[in-house]
């Protein structure tokens, strides 16, 4: 039973997709991550099927990894699968965003219970590819960044398709189970690097992301940030050979290359206009400091035991926050409850730093606690870069206009997963408060107000700046680029209070549906919160 | 009288002697003395298969001093040929004369060159092979001249003189071996003649007598005006067999009679002129602005490569190689002899309904007449020696005795030869499926149409499919020389 | 039994031949008898196909001799190879002649048209079954004749041009192969196919067999439009729709690559080859061609013309897979050839679809195609994702184990790369269709709209032939592992190539 949902969870969207023309309700879409759902909830460890006659026999498989970020990608796929507009899901409408949507999901949850390097190859590249559909827009600029994204992508596809070939040649055999029996070419090691480097924005191969993050429809770039960049991470942690002697040569590339990554998404991230834009870098920032622990782990075999999985739960409390932030700047850009938007984006922010008693938070003393006072400037760094990069986006939020309109379904069921994005359960015993932890917060808060020294003085930040790295966008006008007026505090009050009423208004009409979201997300939670 | 040796030969000469006596039902007569002479033929061909060479000496003289036939595996291929092409042309012919005035002229005339013919492929001396030639020759210039035009005339004057020089030659080397050996029978002299100055001079003589008949380069300017101003029928007959038959003297000669005397080299300048003859040709024909012209060209071409094979012949040893070299040669004269007579009957169609034979003016024949265009694309395909022809078999093997002997010569000759008849085939069967007017409408399929194609059908299918049997055949010699 | 194992090839071949020559003596408007002749020839060479797979795959032994001159046999015999592209040509011809009959529609000269195309398919199959050389060239060159006037059949001047460019290259290639198999028949005395080749025990000099090699090799490369022999195959799609597909993805230059296969694995032998050192060269040439071909590609704007350079690309993967020794190499190129011929046959039925509907003949007037002639496109869709080798469409298998085969055999160097440029330069030249057809809206005013009004995009017989082998374009990726699918039966052929 459970081998036959681990096949369904790919295998629905899929069929579905087939038949997008003919869904025109989100809620089509929203249940097809509900085999995935069962099975991050409920799905047994270690349940196998194997399919000797599909292409060139695939193998699924159902492992705590697999279960973790099925669990939480479900979660992300269904909230995205709300904030897809009406308009796209009308038949004839523009754009294919239902079988956009729909395929990618196959392909991302396919390579999740990939137990074999065809097969998730097989999703990575549906994945990948679909994507285009999610990044597509009519506009010049909106098609453009769709294409460089799909050259990117094809070009990481056919890196990871002969990386695929010199490791099947070496080791005789698709399953991961078995990959590792040889020492690994250097050139399959190479072409991984380039291939996933690709998805996770490697700095020098990010050069898609700035443009897709800032243009794409809101549900694309959660999906983007979220489950489909971690696809790239959890590509390395399934075909990388970790706990085995290697040429240090690629742990330290990855290190390097992953602090490069956080600096430079620090760097540029900090003088975007666009709060989109300032999430992007940070991406690129938070994906920097994957890869170098990844590249730690790889020098390290002796601690890899303890550092993988807590790297797992980095990656998904990113999953969950980074999409929840994407979305929530969306609400807030058009929502008129935005008066109490801004703590909830604000927590999402902290947590995401690493402040302490988020989930965030505690993933990183957990980090720390495996890396064993190794790295320990890395992580110092990569917390700067964090606060630098949060304290930026919230500066621009508080700053950015409103508009007048949001939906009400996104914003409840939102508001749902907020707090699993920030206190996931997964890291409940890392929850302390650690001075050591503060210590980045307020270096960066020091670094802020030297900043903000200097802008008052040099008037830096209001030059038009370029940004750097990013041949592909430097033409791109920032989106929310001009500044917002000053307005005095009372208008504030004023405005907001305004506001306060109006939502509350509406919330008392609130349907039989929203309530069934409502409902359905609280029996996640319990269940969440019953698990283990 | 059990031996059928006579009957094709005396079948169309006493038909030709009846239509003379009885004019008005003269095309009845040629198609039956055609029929006839084909039943003949069959009955002969059984024979030499079931029971090996056959021989006649007429009036019950011994050889030497009578008249002899014989009847070999090469001999019967060839009148297997000769007759069934010259049915076929018949019953075209009973078409294409069936209103004009000289139609029992034609029909004398041209029984009397199936006579020629057949006994020149059935003579077991000398001397008769001069007399049937210089009948064959003869009847073969008057049937030429029915055209009637200025053009045809003139033509035939040259066609004649020529023919007579050529006899004259002949004649004069038959006499030289009368004196140096004392008898005439093909036999006898097989086993008589060696390499000596007679002997020598008197190939030389026969030989160059036959390489005007047979229009070698460049002795072939009288062939393309003879043979493209004739009446269709006769061009047919005259490229298909009286050519050959000139082709198949001089095989006798060289293989059976003067096999000794033969020198490499003597054979590799007959090549050479072939491979000349090949290139020259086909290039020729290729620019020709007129179907008949085209094919009269081919036919030069075609002969060029029965020469080739010459050579060949020489440098193989005795034995199966060289029989089945000796086979090719056979088969691709057979395939020839059917594909041109296809091509000029399909021409000849072709210049009744349109009223001009100018290539570049052809558009629409495909679709006027599609049986016709047919034709000319299956004899096409023969002359360029594509499969599933007889040439393409012949190609072959003339292929693979290249590289046996290791003459390497030949090989660009044979490709480029086969290049340009692609080009010029092709080049024409353009033109006659292309769009146009050129031909007249669509009609339905005409009588005259039927035995075009059956002849082309011959040429393609049945010599490429059952093209074992002139290989079979090739080796039953009556003489004792080899091969031949 | 056993007059059945004579009797199968013969019969395999009749049952597109008889129909073909009866058909050209039907007068034009007897279209339905045509119609019944045609079909009821293709199922029963459907049917006769499958009692030949049977029969292949438990090792019996059918074989046909007809001796038509002294050493020279024609002879047709089933082995695994031959199994695999007689079964693609029957199944593509069904589909074809489907097709066919719905896009002549209203045509002239349609007997004349279903006959040569019966004699086209005839030829091919024979050469499929060809079981030695001599056969094999003379199915050769009747494939060339049976062609020609199809690829002159509109009879425009374009039309007699391209027949006439197309003839000049296939004669040319016709003859050096002759020459060549007439040099390597007196040397050897007879050149029967035998897995794993006949020329390594035959102790003979090796340069007069390189020499050899290149004459037979530039002969089929005519064909198989190995780059600069190409020239050609651009120029032959002025042919109709129909014609352009079975020449792209079954006759024509499927014939010269089946005939590289045979020559190298099965005259040969590949280990021999390799020995010989020939085989780096054809590796060569055909990495030049794939990636000229894409490059080529890209420049077009002539949509028909776009995919022949396409083909040119695509069928040379056939070529680097022979080239490279080794089973799994093997495998790729020659499940390519099943792939490719599935895969080009859409993608050329969809170009006629579309201009048949709406007049499109280039790629800049696709458009908004995709809302027009939705089903059309998905079809087009399906086959240029497998053309550029994207999962689970079936070039991704092709393209799979020809990388596997090049990593096995050490030379993943320059076969990957060759690869992956090649399949991002197919992604350089197929993706932007896709994006006219499906997301961009509709520019300009159809061509010629034929089916305005219709409630249907195309009749029945236009659009479920490109919709069918794009079904099998899927499946045989997807099931790429079953039995019986074209993957294992390259297994199957493979392992009995590398057996000795």
């Amino acid at each position: 039973m459970n081998a036959l949902i681990l096949m369904l969870s790919p295998l629905i969207p899929l069929l579905m997709a087939c038949f997008a023309y003919r869904l025109q309700s989100r809620w089509w879409l929203f249940a097809a991550a509900l085999p995935a759902l069962y099975l991050g909830l409920m799905g047994e460890q270690g349940s196998t099927i194997t399919l000797p006659w599909l292409m060139l026999g695939m193998h699924l498989s159902l492992d705590a990894t697999a279960q973790q970020f099925l669990l939480f990608g479900a979660m992300i796929w269904m909230l995205a699968s709300l904030y897809i507009p009406g308009r796209d899901l009308l038949p004839g409408a523009m754009g294919y965003r239902k079988q956009s949507f729909l395929l990618a999901m196959a392909g991302n949850l396919m390579l999740i219970i990939a137990a074999d390097m065809l097969t998730f190859y097989v999703g990575f590249a549906l994945m990948g590819l679909s994507a285009y559909g999610l990044i597509w827009g009519p506009s010049q600029r909106a098609r453009k960044a769709a294409r460089v994204y799909l050259v990117f992508t094809l070009i990481g596809e056919l890196a990871l398709f002969s990386a695929l070939l010199l490791l099947l040649v070496n080791s005789q055999s698709l399953l991961f189970a078995e990959l590792h029996s040889e020492s690994i070419p250097q050139s399959a090691m190479a072409l991984l690097l380039l291939g996933f480097g690709i998805k996770v924005a490697l700095p020098g191969l990010h050069l898609w992301l700035p443009g897709a993050y800032t243009l794409a429809p809101i549900f694309g770039v959660a999906l983007l940030s979220g489950p489909m960049m971690k696809a790239g991470l959890l590509g390395w942690l399934r075909f990388l050979p970790f706990g085995e002697p290697l040429d240090p040569l690629w742990g330290n590339l990855l290190l390097l290359l992953g602090v490069a990554g956080v600096v430079l998404g620090m760097l540029v991230g900090m003088f975007q206009r666009d709060p989109r834009s300032v999430l992007a870098y940070s991406s690129i920032s938070k994906m920097g400091l994957f890869s170098a622990l990844i590249g730690f782990a790889l020098n390290h075999p002796g601690m890899v035991a303890g550092l993988l999985p807590v790297i797992v739960l980095l990656a998904l409390h990113h999953l969950m926050v980074k999409p929840m932030l994407f979305m929530g700047l969306d609400l807030w850009q058009k929502g008129t409850a935005a008066y109490w938007l801004l703590p909830a984006l604000t927590l999402l922010s902290l947590s995401l730093m690493g402040f302490p008693l988020t989930g965030g938070g505690a993933v990183k003393n957990l980090i720390s606690d495996a890396l064993n006072e190794n790295l320990a400037w890395l992580l110092f760094l990569g917390g700067i870069a964090g606060a630098l990069l949060m304290s930026r986006f919230l500066w621009l939020l508080w700053t950015s206009k409103q508009s007048a309109e949001y939906h009400r379904l996104t914003l409840s069921a939102w508001l749902m997963v907020l707090p699993l994005a920030v206190w996931a359960p997964f890291a409940w015993d890392g929850m302390s408060v650690k001075a050591s932890a503060l210590l980045p917060l307020l270096s960066a808060a020091v670094l802020l107000l030297v900043g903000q020294f200097l802008r008052r003085r040099f008037d830096l930040l209001q030059q038009p700046m370029l940004s750097v790295g990013n041949s592909m966008s430097w033409r791109m006008p920032l989106l929310a680029g001009e500044r917002v007026k000053a307005e005095s505090d009372w208008q504030l009050v004023k405005r907001l209070r305004q506001r306060y009423c109006q939502g509350f208004a509406r919330w008392q009409v609130m349907g039989l549906r929203d309530s069934a979201v409502w409902w359905l997300m609280l029996m996640l939670l319990l269940a969440l919160a019953l698990r283990n | 009288m059990n031996n059928p040796l006579i009957w094709p030969v005396a079948v169309p000469l006493l038909s030709a002697l009846l239509a003379l006596l009885w004019p008005r039902r003269s095309t009845w007569i040629g198609l039956l003395g055609s029929a006839l002479s084909l039943a003949a033929v069959v009955l002969v061909s059984r024979q030499v298969i079931e029971s090996g060479a056959i021989e006649l000496a007429l009036g019950g003289w011994s050889p030497g001093l009578g008249i002899a036939l014989r009847a070999d595996g090469l001999s019967v291929l060839m009148l297997l040929m000769s007759t069934l092409v010259s049915m076929a042309v018949a019953v075209y012919a009973s078409v294409y004369f069936s209103r004009s005035e000289r139609r029992s002229e034609f029909w004398v005339l041209w029984l009397l060159l199936i006579t020629a013919l057949h006994a020149l492929f059935l003579s077991g001396d000398l001397f008769n092979l001069y007399v049937t030639l210089e009948l064959l020759g003869l009847s073969a210039v008057v049937l030429a001249c029915l055209g009637g035009s200025r053009e045809s005339l003139q033509a035939a004057l040259n066609y004649l003189v020529l023919g007579l020089l050529a006899s004259m030659a002949f004649l004069i080397g038959v006499a030289l071996i009368y004196a140096g050996y004392g008898t005439l029978d093909m036999a006898a002299l097989a086993a008589a003649i060696e390499s000596g100055p007679t002997a020598w001079v008197a190939l030389s003589l026969m030989t160059g007598g036959l390489l005007i008949k047979s229009a070698l380069f460049p002795l072939h300017f009288w062939l393309p005006p003879a043979h493209s101003n004739a009446p269709a029928p006769v061009s047919a007959v005259l490229s298909a067999l009286v050519v050959k038959a000139a082709v198949y003297l001089i095989l006798r000669l060289w293989l059976a009679l003067f096999d000794e005397v033969v020198t490499q080299t003597a054979a590799l300048v007959l090549g050479l002129l072939g491979g000349v003859a090949v290139l020259w040709g086909s290039w020729v024909a290729l620019q020709a602005e007129r179907l008949k012209l085209m094919a009269a060209y081919s036919t030069v071409a075609q002969v060029g490569y029965l020469f080739l094979f010459l050579p060949l012949l020489a440098a193989l040893p005795e034995g199966t190689t060289r029989d089945v070299a000796l086979g090719a040669l056979v088969l691709l004269a057979l395939t020839h002899g059917f594909a041109k007579s296809a091509f000029f009957l399909a021409a000849g169609v072709i210049m009744q309904r349109a009223g001009h034979d100018r290539i570049a003016e052809l558009g629409g024949t495909a679709r006027a007449l599609p049986v016709t265009a047919f034709t000319l694309a299956l004899a096409g395909v023969a002359l360029i020696g594509l499969p599933p022809s007889g040439s393409f078999l012949a190609k072959w093997q003339l292929l693979s005795s290249v590289f046996i002997t290791g003459q390497w010569i030949w090989l660009p000759v044979i490709a480029v030869g086969t290049l340009l008849a692609g080009a010029y085939t092709f080049r024409l069967l353009g033109y006659a499926f292309a769009p146009g007017e050129g031909v007249g409408p669509s009609l339905s399929v005409g009588r005259e149409e039927i035995p075009a194609v059956l002849l082309a059908l011959a040429a393609t299918l049945l010599l490429g499919f059952w093209a074992s049997v002139v290989w079979e055949l090739v080796p039953i010699s009556a003489y004792a020389g080899g091969g031949g | 039994m056993m007059a059945m194992s004579v009797w199968l090839p013969v019969g395999i071949l009749l049952s597109s031949l008889i129909p073909g020559v009866l058909i050209f003596f039907q007068p034009e408007e007897r279209h339905r008898l045509r119609t019944w002749l045609n079909l009821l020839g293709a199922l029963i060479k459907l049917l006769l196909v499958g009692m030949l797979i049977w029969g292949v795959f438990h090792e019996q032994v059918f074989e046909t001799r007809w001796t038509m001159a002294p050493g020279l046999e024609f002879v047709l015999h089933a082995d695994a190879l031959s199994v695999l592209f007689v079964s693609l040509s029957t199944l593509l011809w069904l589909v074809t002649t489907i097709y066919a009959i719905g896009y002549l529609e209203q045509t002239p000269h349609r007997s004349r048209f279903f006959g040569f195309f019966s004699l086209c398919v005839t030829a091919t199959v024979g050469l499929a079954l060809a079981g030695n050389l001599f056969t094999f060239v003379v199915f050769y060159e009747l494939l060339t004749l049976a062609t020609y006037p199809l690829i002159a059949h509109k009879g425009s001047p374009e039309a007699l041009r391209g027949a006439r460019i197309y003839l000049r290259y296939t004669l040319f290639g016709g003859l050096l192969l002759m020459i060549g198999a007439v040099w390597l028949h007196t040397l050897t005395g007879g050149v029967e196919f035998v897995e794993g080749g006949i020329l390594q025990t035959a102790n003979l000099d090796q340069s007069t067999l390189r020499w050899i090699f290149l004459l037979l090799i530039v002969g089929l490369g005519v064909k198989a439009a190995l780059v600069p022999l190409h020239g050609w195959l651009p120029q032959a799609m002025v042919a109709p729709a129909p014609v352009s597909a079975l020449l792209h993805a079954v006759a024509v230059v499927k014939a010269g690559a089946f005939g590289i296969v045979r020559v190298i694995y099965d005259v040969y032998g590949v280990e021999f080859a390799a020995e010989l050192g020939v085989l780096t060269l054809l590796g060569a040439v055909a990495a030049i061609t794939i990636i000229y071909g894409s490059l080529k590609a890209l420049s077009q704007d002539h949509l028909k013309k776009r995919l022949a350079y396409s083909t040119v690309s695509q069928v040379s993967y056939i070529v680097l897979g022979t080239a490279i020794v080794g089973p799994l190499a093997t495998i790729g190129g020659l499940v390519h050839l099943v792939h490719q011929g599935v895969m080009k046959i859409t993608l050329f039925f969809a170009a006629g679809n579309y201009a048949e509907a709406l007049g499109i003949h280039r790629v800049s007037e696709m458009d908004g195609v995709g809302r027009r002639m939705p089903g059309t496109t998905l079809a087009f869709t399906i086959g240029a994702l497998g053309m550029i080798g994207i999962p689970p469409v079936a070039g991704f298998i092709s393209k799979w184990y020809l990388g596997l085969g090049a990593v096995e055999a050490g030379a993943a160097a320059w076969v990957l790369p060759v690869l992956i440029a090649s399949s991002l330069l197919n992604a350089a030249y197929f993706l932007p269709i896709l994006y006219r057809a499906w997301f961009k809206s509709q520019s300009a005013p159809w061509p010629a709209d034929k089916t305005a009004g219709c409630v249907r995009e195309l009749p029945d017989a236009l659009l479920w032939p490109p919709l069918t082998t794009a079904a099998m374009a899927l499946l045989i990726g997807l099931l790429a592992a079953a039995p019986y699918s074209p993957l294992e039966w390259a297994e199957l052929i493979a392992g009995r190539e590398y057996r000795q």
